[in-house]
């Protein structure tokens, strides 16, 4: 499945007049604040075929129309929303198998699974046509509908909407916020944050890519002229950087959330580069990497989005890249001294971060940009600095979020898009399996890429 | 390395009966340090084709004589020195940022016999890796007594080093094979694991026995060395094994750096599996799931013995190894305080363990308690796996020692023991379920 999110983005997202419109994002601190205390109606509430439950895309109408279908669909099952299934995971193999680990009766009454396996709003808050067991249904991303549903069905516009209090998903910020309250957590929050105990029952590893997961969801709309008209552009480079951005800020904050200090000689190992531990001890690949500084056998914090989001701000803001590489360098070592210098040092990479999360979300990506970002994605892997499996996977999602942007702005010819194409499959094949994975094989596969990088 | 472990049990050639001789092995506690002032002479003051370098087994000698040729054709110690220029070698000495293996002290402290140049004789290699003197003790010392055909009691007073003892053997063996935490040149850390050196798994015995042995324990041997129990050697392995262990987590040169401590005193696969397959969570440990837990095959093992031996040390270690667990998630001062207890109890073990004599009924108990362990229903991990298999080989070498088996069933238990090995074979691929099953298949084949 993670193996086709890229090619399967360039297929989904049809093409659009790239439109140089400087995006206004917000500060969105808080995905939740403009949801408090609106009453979730329920996926019911929604699917109405005259509304999001069509069976076909419409024609006249500014959306689809067929969101629902697409968010519910069960027949092809590489193409399902998994964000539909999340309650019903819970009572799979796996879920009962996490939940008898960590002592619990049942996953399906866990605030700690429910949280982010299901729309968790309060009793108080569950219209009467709300069920706990649609997942996460469109509330949860698009808030409570309560006070939007009227102004919404009345067709008073998207800035309508948005002032009665649907939620910006299409800001990039936004949606960074939303996306990762789940996919990364609330670190503050025991009951929304996926710990190393969690894993340790028997939880999948999280990866995240926000232009990549948005696209591989599947994204249920379409950018189009209408798209484009009522919400702004989509530069999937943007929606990439942001993410990045706020991936790495959330990281911090887990960092320096007390919660997560290190209890006697076992630190939460959840914030630590999976692979960095789980390898085979037969298996032995490691090698110096000059952003890190780390001795072999060193545990490793987990950076691959400090390291993209270097490449971004090389391009943007060199002195910002210089001072987070700094401090990302200096927070690897702190591993190695106390954890009072990690505290200090993720402060620093935080402060980096916000920084860059303001500059990248504000940015407007050209052509060169992109293709200076394709470059330096590849001059990561090229030079060793950063194969291992976590950089890869997130290197391989990067270059399809910036093949995506390509495309959408019709800087790649077709002959040139299918080279791209290719190039990204034979990517998504190197990172297909973390236990298997041979760096060597995902630097042929870049090298594959950079040929096909327009010059 | 496995199909050779597999097949020490055809190798051994003992037919001991049953004597109930109580080896005299008074504390040989510093297998390293201990008695061995004397100049090495080198591997080729050894190796004459009238002492230990005969082609084949000598029929007149008290010894096999062919000792020489065991060690140079077969015996990884021989290659010991030479691996340090391989393609791992090199890479392990560069990723520790080291000109050369071969030259560092890291590395010769090991794989070699790393007497100083004032200590070496005219024609001592260091090349020859981990050669006679590495074990037997310097021979200018004792050269001149063992050449004159003294009796093994004399070459002993003259400083050969007494390897047939299992205490004396355990700390020897362990002096590299777990190394000494308080030396950094002569320990394996974390570090040294990260850039590319092997996991080293120990079990006296059976290392002993797929060195392979130069040794054979006949009439002649006994008469002059005292028998050779292989329960009694695994049994004092693991006591000596597991307060070596203790000892390293004492030793403040091992104490945590930053945020993590030696990682080398963990169980290797509590972290290096693959976190797609889904695998159990013990309770042993009392851990909760996602910790990292020491290494405690040891202990394991050592409580199977002392529940049959001394069951109140058994129930204080089970206590101590429950609670040294539960201290790794609370802070350093209690690991060293809960690591103390067990390290205390386990040279307690240890003289008891020397000086037992093993009975049918113990061994039958051993086996019956290892089996237990897997077929308790909690998954077992595959550090357990691996010391349960070694030591019922162990268990079965000396039952077949004894005389006891028919032809049927060491054929049919060689299989089982196969069938236990293959269920390990790799770390990776280790499950659960298929050692249970070969652990079951044992048992069946095992006499009752």
């Amino acid at each position: 499945m993670k193996g086709e999110v890229s090619v399967v983005k360039l297929h989904e997202i049809a093409i659009a007049t790239f439109v140089t419109l400087m995006l206004t994002v917000a500060a969105w601190a808080d995905p939740q604040a403009p949801d408090s205390g609106s009453k979730h109606l329920g996926v019911k509430s929604c699917s109405g075929d005259n509304c999001h439950g069509a069976v076909k895309p419409a024609e006249h109408s500014a959306v689809m129309q067929n969101e629902y279908l697409i968010w519910s669909q069960e027949v092809d099952n590489d193409r399902v929303d998994k964000h539909h299934r999340a309650y019903a995971v819970l009572s799979d193999e796996r879920g009962i198998r996490i939940a008898h680990n960590l002592g619990l009766p049942d996953a399906v009454t866990a605030e700690i699974c429910l949280n982010c396996h299901a729309d968790n709003v309060p009793e108080a808050r569950r219209g009467p046509r709300f069920e706990i067991s649609d997942g996460v249904g469109c509330e949860a991303c698009h808030g409570g509908a309560e006070k939007w549903l009227g102004v919404h069905l009345s067709g008073a516009g998207h800035k309508a909407n948005l002032d009665a209090g649907l939620y910006p998903t299409e800001k990039p910020v936004a949606r960074a916020e939303k996306c990762l309250f789940c996919h990364f957590g609330d670190p503050s929050d025991k009951s929304r944050f996926v710990t190393h105990l969690i894993m340790g029952a028997g939880h999948p590893r999280m990866g995240f890519e926000l232009d990549t997961y948005t696209a591989a969801e599947p994204a249920h709309f379409t950018v189009g002229p209408k798209y484009i008209e009522r919400k702004g552009p989509i530069n999937d480079v943007q929606v990439w950087a942001v993410g990045q951005a706020i991936s790495l800020i959330r990281r911090t904050d887990a960092l320096l959330e007390p919660k997560n200090a290190p209890k006697g000689i076992q630190p939460e190992l959840v914030l630590f580069d999976c692979q960095s531990c789980h390898h085979a001890v037969s298996q032995i690949r490691w090698q110096p990497r000059k952003s890190t500084g780390l001795a072999p056998g060193s545990l490793q914090l987990y950076d691959a989005d400090a390291v993209m989001l270097r490449v971004i701000a090389d391009r943007v803001a060199p002195t910002a890249a210089k001072v987070l590489s700094e401090h990302m360098l200096a927070l690897h070592h702190a591993t190695t001294v106390n954890w009072d210098t990690v505290v200090r040092e993720a402060t620093e990479v935080r402060r980096a971060a916000m920084e860059l999360e303001n500059l990248v979300s504000s940015h407007d990506f050209t052509g060169d940009d992109t293709k200076a970002l394709a470059e330096g994605v590849v001059a990561i892997g090229l030079t060793d600095d950063d194969t291992d499996y976590s950089g890869a996977e997130q290197a391989t999602m990067a270059l399809g979020s910036i093949a995506s942007a390509m495309r959408m702005s019709g800087y790649l010819t077709s002959g040139q898009t299918k080279v791209m194409i290719d190039a990204l499959t034979g990517l998504n094949k190197s990172i297909a399996d973390d236990a298997t994975y041979q760096p060597g094989i995902f630097v042929t596969a870049l090298k594959d890429f950079q040929k096909a990088i327009p010059q | 390395m496995l199909a050779a472990i597999a097949t020490r049990t055809r190798r051994r050639a003992c037919a001991i009966a049953a004597f109930s001789l109580i080896l005299a092995t008074a504390g040989q506690t510093c297998a390293q340090s201990q008695g061995d002032d004397a100049v090495h002479l080198g591997v080729v003051s050894c190796a004459g084709n009238n002492c230990h370098g005969a082609k084949e087994r000598s029929e007149g000698s008290s010894v096999a004589q062919n000792e020489y040729l065991i060690w140079s054709k077969s015996d990884k110690h021989h290659r010991a020195y030479t691996v340090l220029l391989e393609e791992r070698g090199m890479r392990i000495a560069r990723n520790l940022g080291l000109p050369n293996a071969a030259t560092a002290d890291m590395c010769l402290a090991c794989h070699t016999d790393p007497v100083p140049p004032a200590k070496r004789g005219p024609r001592f290699q260091l090349s020859d890796g981990v050669g006679c003197e590495g074990c037997h003790g310097g021979a200018s010392s004792w050269l001149g007594t063992h050449i004159s055909g003294a009796r093994h009691s004399d070459n002993l007073a003259a400083g050969l080093y007494p390897t047939e003892r299992p205490a004396a053997r355990a700390e020897k063996c362990l002096s590299c094979h777990i190394g000494d935490a308080a030396d950094d040149n002569r320990f394996v850390t974390h570090r040294m694991m990260g850039a590319g050196h092997p996991r080293m798994p120990f079990e006296l015995d059976t290392y002993t026995a797929v060195e392979p042995a130069h040794f054979v324990v006949d009439q002649r041997y006994i008469e002059r060395k005292g028998p050779v129990d292989d329960v009694q050697v695994w049994a004092v392995g693991q006591a000596v094994d597991l307060g070596k262990r203790m000892g390293a987590l004492l030793e403040p040169k091992r104490a945590p750096k930053g945020v993590f401590p030696e990682l080398v005193l963990f169980d290797c696969q509590s972290c290096h599996h693959p976190y797609n397959s889904l695998r159990g969570e013990g309770i042993t440990t009392g851990l909760a799931p996602g910790s990292v837990k020491l290494y405690d095959a040891n202990a394991i093992m050592l409580h199977v013995i002392a529940a049959r031996l001394a069951p109140a040390a058994a129930k204080a270690l089970s206590s101590h190894m429950l609670a040294l667990q539960r201290a790794s998630g609370e802070s350093w001062a209690t690991v060293q305080v809960e690591a103390h207890e067990v390290r205390r109890l386990a040279s307690e073990l240890s003289p008891i363990l020397s000086s037992h004599d093993f009975t049918r009924d113990d061994m039958k108990a051993f086996a019956d308690g290892i089996i237990a362990l897997g077929l308790a229903g909690e998954d077992v991990r595959y550090s357990e796996a691996e010391q349960a298999t070694m030591g019922l080989a162990s268990i079965f070498s000396a039952v077949k020692s004894s005389g006891s088996l028919s032809e049927d069933q060491i054929t049919a238990m060689t299989k089982a023991m196969n069938g236990l090995y293959g269920s390990f074979a790799s770390d990776e691929t280790y499950r659960h379920e298929p050692f249970v099953k070969a652990l079951k298949e044992f048992r069946r084949t095992a006499p009752r």
